[in-house]
């Protein structure tokens, strides 16, 4: 079979345009969102809203009316991220993951805030089925109106870690990295390392890969996390608290009724009164004594509104 | 999987719950009334044999063959064609070794019984195949986006969230396309000459009443349906086909040309019916026989598999290592249902240490660990080789033990910080205890860290903590295999 020059051109080109296919593909940090740190939003009362008594869809409410309300910060249409912890496969009374009620309250806000999509999601430690349905999460957010989806190999992006954070680049959820606003809705728990996981460590679940290796230098590395995604306000489930064998629990022994609810634009706020809950001195959680050596985090704190309902 | 009677025989044989194989009693009726309709109209494998047939009519080469009538040879007997019940011989020898296995104490059945075989290829090639086409396709530039958007729906509804594993693929399709190659010796070739299922479904309808006849008044013996039957049943003439080879599927019947087809009895009165009783059970006897006694000598001893490695973890509920080995027919039904895909067939005889034990369910926990809220696989075994157990028993039963290696776990070996296997251990009480050491590094440097220990009493062996260590390659902590026999823990 002969070749003459134009099928020759034509069969070069076709090969060189099969060869540039792969080359289409993503690279990392060029996540069609936001490689850099999210800017913060402003709007929320610069406090810590404290919301005790009631049930706690009403502590939910209270607290965050106390700092104006969500509507102060989610713009008509926008999509929401509201990440609870669905750590473990464990029931509601156990307290290893936020109560179905908080999440429920938080989702209702949102949407009555102007959100446009709510999206509740987690990277679970255990089978993602079952952590979904055992936590009653996944029920409680669909009920309340939210996209509950799973995130599989696929959901992650490759993406640049702040400077100075230990890894150069790490797996996030591709729905963190383009939800207009992250609302983090922790747990507080006892953590056998960093001694307590609240806000920051929460953030973690949109993490994939083999998270781990993080555990061998968690403060700076769950610091670096919260300056690349910072969630516009974390609300703290201080209803059912896990007071011993966290993070993951599985005794009752170890619950302490508390029945409060915390919520602030200032996460580290979120750590010191979540610290004091669990019983720990500043100094003896990691990731508190990191925040305050680089400044994050101040001695006195910021302004507390409590309500009792 | 309880549909089969070779399986539920099997079972009784080897003294396992043979009374939830009820469904395998309605499938040998069938055999009885209608001989081995259910090979002709339900089995999966019979299914992909007749899909694999017509692929393989589609090669010029075999076509040519059968054209030359290479399968059968006319004879000119009305009884039914001799060659047929020659073909069927080593599927009752098969049938005859598989229960005298069984008796014994193996318990083969599984290997060769196409409820088995079609339940593996699912759960061992198909999902973890379209798994990971599925996600291929995803990362695929341009159009990517559809497999991607099928993917969210999919995933934690048929495919689970975290990848199926393809390690069981390979022998799983070996033995399917040996199954389906048979069919290079004869149409439906499997079904015919190796089957034993099918042997004993044959046997039980030898003399079954709905059977296929030619109206005698309306047959000219033009002798069309002889080559297009895919069982060889029909005898030289036309007029007759053996009970214990036809598989009712009613080729015969489009192609005659005088519609003189019948199946029920009273519909084919005065039809002469081949008289294939003695010779069925003479071959029974015979090759059944051999079989028998072939199996009895040859099947691998219990004893032998019993000295297990020390990376033997049966599932929470398993009977004794012994009575495991009799009752698990290697269906792969646990396997398949295993959340975190830990449960694994075994593949290689360092796992298990003797051929008896190919194929029977081990925890592999770098796969998988065995999820703490989950007791699927006890629901799902067919023959009790794993026993049903309730949550809370499930919890506290002893499937192994961790152990941990301070040469390579990172706060012994090298003073990092790290607690993942505490973090994940399910137990209440944790098996492991994390404590402040002074631990001199691989380097040689001395450092004070929080590391971990097992608690021996308290550890049940479900191996999460293996699962999830981030040490590169083998885990710094594993789980060792605690013996033949499952025990209570304390925590």
């Amino acid at each position: 079979m002969s070749i003459d020059r134009r099928r020759f051109l034509a069969l070069a080109g076709a090969a060189l345009a099969g060869a540039a296919l792969p080359a289409c593909g993503r690279a990392p940090g060029d996540s069609p969102a936001r490689s850099a740190p999210r800017a913060a939003r402003e709007g929320l009362k610069r406090a810590i809203a404290v919301a005790r008594g009631g049930d706690a869809a009403a502590r939910v409410r209270a607290a965050l009316e106390s700092l104006g309300g969500l509507g102060r910060i989610v713009r008509r249409g926008e999509t929401v991220l509201v990440k609870p912890n669905i750590a473990w496969a464990r029931t509601p009374e156990q307290a290893a993951n936020t109560s179905p009620e908080v999440v429920e309250a938080v989702v209702r806000l949102a949407l009555e805030a102007g959100a446009g999509r709510v999206i509740v999601l987690d990277n679970p430690c255990n089978d993602a089925r079952r952590s979904y349905q055992l936590s009653g999460i996944a029920e409680a957010a669909a009920r309340a109106g939210a996209e509950v989806p799973f995130l599989n190999s696929a959901s992650f992006d490759e993406v640049r870690m702040p400077e100075g954070a230990p890894f150069p680049s790490w797996k996030i959820a591709r729905t963190a990295l383009e939800a207009d606003v992250i609302v983090n809705v922790p747990i507080a728990k006892h953590h056998s390392l960093a001694r307590a996981t609240l806000g920051v460590k929460n953030l973690m679940g949109l993490l994939g890969g083999s998270r781990g290796e993080w555990h061998r230098r968690l403060p700076e590395a769950t610091l670096a996390l919260q300056s690349l995604l910072k969630p516009a306000v974390t609300i703290l489930d201080a209803g059912r608290v896990l007071m011993a064998h966290g993070p993951q629990g599985g005794r009752v022994e170890d619950v302490r009724e508390v029945g409060a609810i915390a919520a602030s634009a200032d996460a580290f706020a979120i750590e010191a009164f979540g610290a004091e809950i669990l019983g720990a001195r500043p100094e003896e959680v990691p990731l508190l004594r990191l925040a305050r050596e680089r400044g994050l985090a101040t001695d006195e704190g910021i302004e507390r509104v409590e309500t009792r309902l | 999987m309880r549909l089969s009677p070779l399986l539920a025989a099997a079972v009784a044989l080897a003294g396992g719950a043979w009374a939830a194989f009820w469904p395998a009693g309605i499938v040998l009726a069938s055999a009885v009334a209608a001989g081995r309709l259910f090979c002709g109209w339900a089995c999966p494998v019979g299914a992909l044999v007749d899909l694999g047939d017509a692929a393989l009519g589609t090669v010029p080469a075999l076509r040519r063959r059968a054209a030359r009538g290479g399968a059968v040879a006319r004879s000119t007997l009305p009884m039914a064609n001799a060659a047929v019940l020659r073909s069927a011989n080593v599927a009752v020898a098969v049938l005859g070794a598989v229960l005298a296995a069984a008796a014994v104490g193996v318990g083969l059945a599984g290997w060769v019984d196409p409820m088995p075989i079609a339940v593996r290829t699912v759960a061992e090639v198909a999902l973890p195949a379209a798994d990971a086409a599925l996600r291929a396709a995803g990362a695929a530039p341009l159009v990517g986006g559809v497999p991607r958007r099928i993917e969210e729906r999919v995933r934690g509804w048929i495919l689970p969230v975290e990848p199926l594993p393809l390690s069981g693929a390979p022998p799983v399709l070996a033995l399917l396309l040996a199954v389906l190659g048979l069919s290079l010796a004869g149409s439906r070739g499997w079904c015919r000459f190796v089957c034993p299922l099918g042997a004993l479904l044959g046997l039980a309808g030898r003399a079954a009443p709905v059977r296929r006849r030619a109206d005698p008044a309306l047959c000219t013996r033009c002798g069309v349906c002889v080559p297009r039957c895919p069982a060889r049943a029909i005898a030289g003439d036309g007029l007759t086909a053996a009970a214990a080879e036809c598989l009712l599927c009613g080729a015969c019947d489009e192609i005659c040309p005088r519609r003189a087809v019948r199946y029920l009895p009273r519909a084919a009165a005065g039809a002469a019916v081949a008289e294939t009783k003695p010779d069925v059970l003479r071959r029974a006897l015979l090759f059944g026989g051999a079989g028998l006694v072939a199996g009895a000598v040859a099947t691998p001893r219990p004893a032998a598999a019993a000295r297990a490695s020390s990376r033997l973890i049966r599932p929470p509920g398993a009977r004794r290592e012994r009575d495991f080995l009799a009752a698990c027919v290697r269906c792969g039904e646990c396997a398949k249902v295993c959340p975190t895909s830990g449960l694994r067939p075994a593949l290689s005889l360092l796992d298990v240490g003797g051929v008896a034990a190919l194929w029977t369910p081990t925890l592999v926990p770098r796969i998988g660990g065995c999820e703490f809220t989950c007791n699927d696989c006890g629901k799902v075994c067919p023959s009790g080789a794993i026993g049903r157990l309730s949550l809370e028993e499930k919890q506290r039963t002893v499937i192994g033990r961790a152990v941990i290696d301070r040469r390579r776990c990172l706060p012994w070996a090298e003073g990092e910080s790290c607690v993942v296997c505490e973090e994940f251990c399910p137990t209440p009480t944790k098996a492991i205890e994390l404590r402040e050491e002074e631990v001199r590094t691989e380097a040689g440097a001395t450092r004070r860290i929080l590391a971990p220990r097992v608690l021996r009493e308290v550890c049940i062996g479900c191996g999460l903590c293996e699962r999830y260590c981030p040490v590169e390659g083998a885990a710094a902590i594993r789980i060792v295999s605690v013996g033949p026999r499952q025990e209570q823990a304390e925590g």
